[in-house]
């Protein structure tokens, strides 16, 4: 991810080398990530966002960056401590999206608004690293399938599932709403958006709406010890990562879309002028 | 021995190559070429100097194998030989030696040392396409062709057929090139490409494309028309069909070398009853057909030296086909790869050993184990897992 720059010893990190993702703030959200690092682990790196989706920082602070996660990663009541605020980190993420949807809906949603979305995704993005690393070491020594009954449901099945549960306009709008964004990792919207496209899956007779609204609950209660536990924590907190990360990028559309902003090149810099 | 390519006549032809010789050729032939000169033979301290003369310390040079052997109308020996990039006035020597020792025991040793363009496109031309023997076909990419050509990169290809151009077109995210240094983030434009410098280290420089131009094709229609017809004039220059490096930068289209097509292939009958093997097919996986033939054998990944050392008519399973894995392993009945297009120097040499090869599976190899029996189907481009 990382690459060396020669000139001033830095490490460089491009997204746009990474990603195939046809939007500006879905690679702010990364890059803007790795900048806020440096303070969720308390480490002084001298780092910058060089351009949308790229970061640049000195070698001491990339070391003392890798260094201080792999500290995480080997002490397991620092790592516990750490899931806890990744945790606090999605719910608090989820019910700014919530609040913002609200907003976006009636009108009444401004870049300050938007803003705080933005700094809620890139709290969250911080951990990402940690969370990846940290969840690889713990499931060294437990079985693949084990590891498959602990974690919770993927954000694919989650989206298939809840399509083939639509059987009324209601369930389209609900659907439309709270799933189906998770099927692209692109900011423009796909047919799983599109009210004409998911009407074909209402049955001829029309039955009266069933889908809820998203929700994926913490439940450790299958863990048999507190590896289990930490485990499982690591890897609901990458699933819902994903999906918050999806909706958020919905909701910039969305928000793009009332305020006639270019939905694809309008980054983070050219939003909130950072 | 030194000589400017300007003062290459035909006696020269035997002892500095035929890439050499033909550049030469395309250079007094007013086609859009890079000047340069030849050290060949001997090399003493004397004509160290006088190429020191011909260069400047601004500038980074190409220093590229003219073998004894190379390029040659039936055998091209696509890259067995070195080609070094982005080398500094200073590090000619250094270069030079290292192509010669690369070279091994080759009866004529020489190096063409030319200016290295900062490409913003590379790609090969063929005038005759060496698969269907129809048309012309081009394969290009986004800054330096090196990747393109030793298959680590798979380019935008297009077929030409009289007027009409069929296009096959890849999402870029990277672009590998040489030139001067600049800083991390400085914007630039590569043809009609958005791209941003990432690292720049010691002239090797990687950009990444600007996200809204990843899917444009990297030439345009207007393009390759031009490139069409500045071949058939390098074509009819050499009187046979042409296999032809070319860059593009400010504009204007350079033909770096250009050597002879070894191979058009022709569909060979299968010795083996194919039907019957599509029709017990655990997966069949779609791919890129870049030589021609079937044959059926144990997946040996390349990982596995050991093993393809001790088996005989393996297909060997690889991300990417670097033309001395062919030459080093003897035993290869079949090849698949992630990667790599059809004017890949292991594409050409597949076709010259008439090895079914079959390229572009990208993340689809992983589907392949090694042990699997695979049916490899070079024909239609498809590897069947039985």
């Amino acid at each position: 991810m990382f690459l060396h720059y020669l000139n001033d010893n830095s490490m460089v990190c491009d997204f746009q080398l990474i990603y195939d993702t046809d939007s500006k703030p879905h690679l702010d959200f990364y890059a803007y990530g790795l900048a806020n690092e440096s303070k969720m682990l308390s480490v002084n790196a001298v780092g910058e966002i060089i351009s949308y989706g790229m970061y640049k920082v000195d070698m001491n602070g990339y070391i003392q960056i890798m260094d201080k996660i792999d500290l995480i990663c080997n002490d397991h009541a620092f790592l516990y401590d750490k899931i806890i605020e990744m945790k606090k980190s999605i719910d608090y993420l989820k019910n700014i999206n919530n609040l913002v949807e609200a907003l976006i809906m009636s009108d009444a949603c401004n870049i300050n608004e938007m803003r705080n979305c933005f700094e809620a995704m890139v709290n969250t993005m911080s951990y990402r690293r940690l969370a990846d690393k940290a969840g690889e070491m713990l499931s060294e020594n437990i079985d693949v399938e084990r590891i498959a009954k602990l974690g919770p449901p993927s954000y694919l099945l989650i989206l298939q599932e809840s399509k083939e549960r639509i059987r009324s306009n209601e369930d389209i709008s609900v659907f439309i709403k709270e799933y189906g964004y998770l099927n692209s990792f692109n900011i423009a919207p796909t047919a799983y958006e599109s009210y004409e496209y998911l009407k074909e899956s209402i049955d001829k007779e029309e039955k009266s709406g069933q889908l809820l609204s998203l929700n994926v609950d913490y439940d450790d209660s299958k863990c048999e010890n507190n590896i289990e536990k930490m485990l499982y924590g690591l890897m609901w907190f990458s699933e819902l990562r994903h999906i918050y990360q999806l909706r958020t990028l919905r909701n910039f559309r969305w928000f793009f879309e009332k305020t006639n902003m270019n939905i694809f090149n309008t980054g983070a810099k050219e939003l909130f002028h950072l | 021995m030194i000589k400017r390519l300007i003062d290459v006549n035909k006696l020269d032809k035997e002892y500095i190559g035929i890439k050499a010789y033909n550049s030469s050729i395309l250079l007094k032939s007013d086609i859009a070429t890079v000047d340069g000169f030849i050290l060949y033979g001997e090399i003493t301290q004397e004509e160290f100097k006088t190429a020191d003369e011909y260069m400047d310390c601004n500038i980074l040079y190409a220093v590229r194998s003219s073998m004894s052997g190379e390029d040659g109308s039936i055998i091209s020996n696509a890259g067995k030989y070195q080609t070094i990039l982005s080398v500094k006035k200073e590090n000619l020597q250094s270069a030079v030696f290292h192509v010669y020792r690369q070279s091994g025991e080759c009866k004529n040793k020489a190096v063409l040392i030319q200016p290295l363009v900062e490409a913003e496109v590379s790609g090969v031309i063929f005038t005759k396409n060496p698969i269907t023997g129809n048309g012309l076909l081009i394969n290009a990419v986004l800054g330096s062709g090196e990747n393109m050509v030793s298959g680590s990169e798979t380019p935008d290809e297009f077929e030409i057929v009289e007027s009409s151009i069929k296009s096959s077109i890849q999402i870029k995210n990277a672009i590998f090139t040489y030139g001067q240094e600049k800083e991390p983030g400085t914007e630039i434009k590569m043809n009609n490409c958005r791209a941003r410098y990432v690292i720049c280290n010691e002239g090797k420089l990687l950009l990444s494309v600007h996200l809204e131009d990843n899917k444009k094709p990297v030439l345009n229609h207007k393009q390759i028309f031009t490139l069409t017809k500045e071949a058939n004039k390098i074509k009819q220059l050499f009187c046979i069909d042409q296999d032809i490096e070319f860059t593009y930068a400010n504009d204007m289209f350079y033909f770096l070398q250009a050597r002879p097509i070894t191979t058009i292939t022709k569909p060979q009958s299968d010795r083996t009853n194919k039907l019957c093997y599509y029709a017990k097919a655990n997966q069949i996986i779609k791919g890129e057909r870049v030589s021609s033939g079937v044959f059926k054998g144990k997946a040996v990944n390349i990982k596995d030296q050991d093993k393809i050392d001790k088996l005989d008519n393996i297909v060997l399973v690889t991300d990417e086909l670097y033309p001395e894995m062919i030459y080093q392993i003897k035993n290869i009945g079949a090849i698949v790869t992630a990667k790599g297009g059809k004017l890949s120097h292991a594409a050409i040499v597949a076709r010259e050993k008439g090895i079914p090869c079959v390229t572009g599976l990208e993340d689809n190899i992983i589907r392949i184990k090694n042990g699997d029996t695979l049916l490899v189907d070079a024909n239609n481009g498809n590897v069947v897992l039985l």
